[in-house]
């Protein structure tokens, strides 16, 4: 465990003492009869409109979704990922090709590129000239560093981006690339080659969840007396609300994903007006977490990659899902669409595994190496 | 109506905990003392269906919880407080305010959006594993890694922030 998370568990524990009284039962009975109240009312309500009005149909944009709600049968399988101590006899493929860093070098194809600073980057995307990334700079405490955004060159060359330093507060969390990697966004829209300021990001943008081909989608900042939305938004146009929150922005796609945190969640065209056209949803276990790039395909929640069109879920891990919890806060297990028919993933702490998609066959693309919290493995998907 | 069978014994003694984690993800009292309320009564018609024992009901419960917190942004929960609830929450006193942990963590997960804050919360002070965080969330646990990630860097830049502006003050005040 680093230093910041030993503090971070220590502060939490003090900070919560001494142990507040309990809550009195007569509170939540009051609020159980409240609720009730409100529902009966609800439903009287809906049910006058349903009786005035039979045949309105409260448009979701999800008359042409496959809906999953029950788990499908999984079928056993023999392929997907065996057991650890098997993966070393899984057949040797071609190495990755999309970049992915391991410490501080960054992989791409057979060429390995120093990547400045420490703490490994945190690698966004591809632009012109090289790859977008965040570093960590001057650890100046021993949990305190400054970061910064930049332009890693294949020459080992490094831009920084200064434009994009996220200085004083607010400002805007993440970033993200555009669809054909001339710009990048953060706190400003930047030309991805001068650093030149192209856009400013509206004043509410809190945290940026990605850039699609209908634009950059933010979420606004988080206040407890105001309902935050996601937003659509380009560069010269007004910000448009949108009716679900989105989670993830397929880069370089029109694809979303939507939906509330352990509810279920869909899978959307977003359409450059706003509107969200559903193309499959999942719920408890096979909520979407990863979308193929072609949209075709999805990874969820349970680890099963599923046929949007077909509807059938086959588990990637064949056996049992292995304990990645052990050791605990150790490395990261990943896994990133390395292209529209196959994922890529880190396995064991050892290996980085291709999986077909369509037969979930599986050979390895690189390892062994021994990924640990201070040599960690970042996979980056493609654009 | 009538009071699930043991349902009181589990609020008497399991609420305080679930108030502790509430503030760490509220970072206000009297929003903790109604987020575990509002995942209380949502249990309620389900309890007997639900209570094996304390810890597996506590467990049920904190994820109601969880998932409440993390969607309250999205929506104007306030418009689902009965203002007949306002009395209790004004029977609370906040006698913790001196405390600079207290305040120190508050503004700290404060600047993390909620569902970052949650996986802090369940990961360094619940101790749940990444597994079992991503079992709570219905997310993979890729993305309880990368949440998790991205909550620390953005905590390490505003360590940065505050130990830089510490420094300037001192270079101020230096004569």
């Amino acid at each position: 465990m680093t230093d910041l998370e030993t503090m971070l568990r220590t502060k939490l524990r003090t900070a919560v003492e001494p142990s507040p009284e309990p809550i009195s039962v007569e509170a939540v009975t009051n609020r159980v009869r409240t609720r009730r109240r409100r529902l009966t009312t609800m439903a009287a309500v809906g049910g006058a409109l349903a009786a005035a009005i039979p045949s309105v149909i409260i448009a979701t944009g999800a008359d042409d979704a496959r809906d999953i709600h029950d788990t499908p049968a999984i079928r056993p399988t023999d392929v997907g990922i065996p057991a650890p101590a098997e993966v070393g006899s899984l057949p040797l493929g071609e190495p990755p090709s999309t970049p992915w860093s391991f410490g501080q070098t960054l992989h791409v194809g057979a060429q390995k590129i120093p990547v400045p600073g420490t703490g490994g980057p945190d690698v966004i995307g591809v632009v012109e000239g090289g790859w977008f990334l965040l570093v960590e700079r001057e650890q100046f405490h021993p949990y305190a560093f400054r970061t910064e955004y930049g332009i890693l060159h294949a020459d080992g060359g490094f831009t920084p981006l200064p434009n994009l330093q996220r200085t004083g507060r607010p400002h805007v969390q993440e970033a993200a690339v555009s669809p054909d990697g001339d710009q990048v966004a953060g706190q400003a829209v930047v030309d991805a080659n001068t650093g030149a300021i192209v856009a400013r990001l509206p004043e509410q943008a809190s945290y940026l969840i990605g850039w699609g081909r209908s634009g950059i989608v933010y979420d606004e900042a988080y206040e407890a007396d105001r309902s935050a939305k996601s937003i659509l938004w380009t560069p010269g146009s007004d910000p448009i609300p949108l009716a679900r929150e989105v989670t993830d922005v397929v880069s370089g796609s029109s694809h979303v994903v939507t939906g509330k945190l352990g509810g279920c969640r869909e899978v959307a065209d977003l359409h450059s007006d706003g509107s969200l056209t559903t193309l499959w949803r999942g719920c408890h276990g096979l909520s979407p977490v990863l979308l193929s790039p072609d949209g075709t395909h999805v990874l969820t929640s349970n680890l099963s990659v599923v046929d949007i069109q077909t509807g059938e879920a086959t588990r990637l891990f064949g056996a049992d899902e292995p304990d990645h919890a052990a050791p605990d806060r150790a490395p990261s297990w990943q896994v990133v669409w390395e292209d529209s028919a196959h994922l890529l993933l880190t396995v064991d702490a050892t290996w980085l595994v291709r999986c077909s998609a369509l037969s979930l066959r599986c050979e390895r693309a690189a390892g062994p190496l021994n990924i640990t919290p201070g040599n960690d493995v970042n996979l980056i998907g493609p654009n | 109506m009538q009071e699930p069978v043991g349902f009181g014994q589990f609020v008497a003694a399991r609420s305080p905990a679930l108030l502790r984690s509430a503030w760490l993800l509220t970072g206000d009292e009297a929003l903790a003392e109604d987020l575990v309320q509002t995942a209380l009564a949502r249990v309620w018609p389900r309890w007997e269906r639900i209570y094996r024992s304390d810890s597996s009901a506590e467990a049920y419960v904190r994820r109601v919880m969880v998932t409440t917190y993390a969607n309250w942004w999205r929506r104007q929960w306030r418009a689902e407080q009965p203002v007949a609830e306002v009395p209790e929450r004004a029977a609370r006193v906040d006698g913790y305010a001196e405390v600079n942990d207290r305040e120190e963590v508050r503004q700290a997960l404060g600047v993390l959006p909620p569902r970052q804050r949650a996986v802090i919360v369940l990961r360094y002070y619940e101790d749940l594993t990444e597994r079992q965080t991503a079992g709570l969330l219905d997310c993979s646990i890729g993305t309880v890694k990368s949440q998790a990630s991205k909550a620390l860097r953005r905590l390490r830049e505003q360590s940065w922030a505050t130990v830089d502006d510490t420094t300037k003050a001192a270079d101020r005040d230096r004569p």
